[in-house]
């Protein structure tokens, strides 16, 4: 039986670090997507009208619409947009 | 589907509460056929017909395991793992080479005027089967070798081959590393949020940002016509180009390895900052490190290594890294890359063999002035050799190496943009290696919320400077 060089597999990443529960990540997941859903209502509302079409998806985009009119009057979606526009003047063009 | 997009998120995310539950409800076995199911419908978003193929991987696999142990002892095991190993080569060589093998045969028999030709077929590479393939043969070698106990059920083997995380485009996962994973189910109260988010994080930023950005703005246009552009934009498209395959490349790992951890497993880690390297050899220590080890155990180890002769040691270097560079791209330039790499790293062995020590073992006894003198030339050379890599072909790659001797025109390419991003890409590289484990100590000390707040702020900031859509990951085409 050939032996192997090193050890197969290894733990270097994990090394050090501690473990915690898997229910924090549904935490983090849950604010980090009600943040995007909040700022980024454009980037919802964009994905749903590019899924194929159906009754299901048309509800859908409905919907995403109707949200982003939401965001757009609290003024959370004009930040992310006057972010991006910040940005783009250093972006090259596409 | 993609990583960094809306449609991977929602996918995960609802992988994630599934798996878990089932964990929780004590149902391992539905908890694995459920990983499973998603791995395929993961696959299918690419082409649902090749779904088969990746079934068919997987009983030929577990059908080759079942041999090995049956035939323990005896002859017929070699026998079992050499039809494994043929037949994972086999689906990967039509798949993948056959278009190439027969255009190229049918272009010599033209030149020496045979009428016979190969038939030239349309032939579909399906997304990742160079990775698929290659964990076959680790999962029949690794239980031949007896690095594995035993050979796995169908269930365990569909989930290795399968598991979306690593499915199209590795890291390259050993049998031996990852099984024995399976036979427990993971544990929710051991998992390694804090590297599944940050890695997460930290993936998708390289590649939204620092790749996609590169790529389009400076190393798609130098690349697609060299002959366009003076030595001032080709020089900082090839250093682009260093920058963004390491940054798209070690992204997809990086994403892959978080998603792994945040569903309870552990792959093996990917890159070690990579252009860093003292010398080529330090440097296939730190690249694609799943692959360069999967290429040493499976490959150069089997045809002798280091232990027939120093001219032995050198054709197997040579003809390891020359299979390693065919096995990105059926194409020349591939070959040529891999050789050249080959070729190095025989170069760097004889030098530092005359002064009885291994090219790595000399990196570390060099002086800090030398050892910064050898990261430059690494660097360099291997930014070379990406030449060769990014290229369409080697007309085109001949192109850029002459046109970076033509310094007449000044840079329209390169912007202060792009420039800062080829500064991130390399400043990254010299980072405190344990970088991780220094952000896990803070992460431990923020509550929860305040982790969810600042993943959340992240993405935003990703999504603001990041291009619209996302391009897909080079090492898909692999």
């Amino acid at each position: 039986m050939q032996k192997p060089v090193q050890p197969l597999g290894t733990k270097d990443l994990e090394a050090g670090l501690r473990p915690t529960k898997a229910s924090d990540f549904a935490l983090i997941a849950g604010i980090a997507v009600a943040m995007l859903l909040v700022f980024n209502s454009q980037g919802l509302m964009t994905w749903t009208q590019r899924l194929p079409s159906s009754a299901t998806t048309a509800w859908l985009a409905e919907r995403a619409y109707e949200w982003h009119g939401c965001m757009e009057r609290l003024g959370t979606a004009q930040l992310m947009e006057r972010l991006k526009l910040v940005f783009r003047q250093y972006t090259p063009e596409t | 589907m993609i990583f960094p997009t809306l449609n991977f998120l929602l996918f995960f995310l609802t992988i994630w509460v599934v798996s878990w539950a089932l964990v929780a409800c004590g149902r391992h076995g539905l908890h694995k056929l459920v990983i499973i199911a998603a791995s395929y419908v993961f696959y299918a978003f690419w082409s649902w017909k090749l779904t088969f193929l990746l079934a068919f991987n997987a009983i030929v696999n577990w059908a080759v395991g079942r041999g090995i142990e049956l035939g323990r002892a005896t002859r017929w095991q070699k026998v079992a793992v050499t039809l494994g190993v043929a037949a994972n080569l086999s689906v990967l060589g039509f798949f993948k080479y056959y278009g190439w093998f027969s255009g190229e045969l049918n272009e010599l028999l033209t030149t020496v005027h045979v009428e016979r030709e190969l038939p030239l077929l349309e032939i579909v590479l399906p997304v990742g089967i160079s990775f698929f393939t290659f964990q076959g043969i680790s999962y029949v070698v690794d239980l031949y070798r007896g690095h594995l106990d035993r050979a796995r059920g169908f269930i365990d083997v569909a989930f290795f081959l399968s598991f979306f995380p690593h499915l199209v485009a590795g890291p390259i996962v050993r049998a031996s590393a990852f099984m024995p994973q399976l036979e427990k189910p993971p544990n929710p109260n051991r998992v390694f949020v804090s590297l599944g988010v940050m890695l997460i994080v930290w993936g998708v930023f390289k590649k939204a940002v620092v790749a996609n950005w590169l790529a389009v703005g400076l190393v798609d246009p130098a690349f697609r016509d060299p002959t366009g552009y003076g030595g001032a934009d080709l020089a900082a498209a090839t250093y682009g180009y260093a920058v963004q395959i390491y940054c798209d490349f070690s992204a997809y790992s990086d994403i892959a390895i978080g998603a792994a951890a945040l569903l309870g497993y552990r792959f093996q880690r990917n890159f070690n900052q990579p252009y860093r390297a003292v010398t080529i050899a330090d440097f296939w220590r730190r690249w694609h490190i799943s692959l360069s080890t999967w290429l040493r155990d499976y490959l150069y180890i089997p045809l002798g290594g280091n232990r027939g002769g120093r001219l032995r040691t050198y054709r197997n270097l040579l003809v390891t890294m020359l299979l390693g560079g065919v096995w990105h791209g059926a194409a020349w330039s591939f070959a040529f890359w891999g050789g050249l790499h080959g070729l190095w790293l025989g170069v760097e062995r004889f030098v530092y063999g005359r002064f009885g020590w291994s090219p790595v073992e000399a990196a570390r006894r060099w002086h800090v002035l030398m050892r910064g003198l050898g990261i430059l030339v690494t660097f360099h050379l291997v930014c070379l050799l990406w030449i060769l890599f990014r290229a369409a072909d080697l007309e085109r790659a001949e192109e850029v190496v002459l046109g970076l001797t033509h310094w007449s025109q000044p840079a329209e390419l390169l912007t202060p943009f792009l420039a800062a991003l080829i500064a991130i890409g390399l400043l990254i590289q010299f980072t405190p290696s344990d970088m991780i484990v220094r952000l896990d100590h803070i992460y431990q000390r923020l509550p929860v919320v305040a982790v969810g707040v600042l993943a959340g702020l992240s993405l935003l900031l990703i999504e603001a400077v990041g291009g619209d859509g996302s391009a897909p990951f080079i090492y898909f085409q692999f």
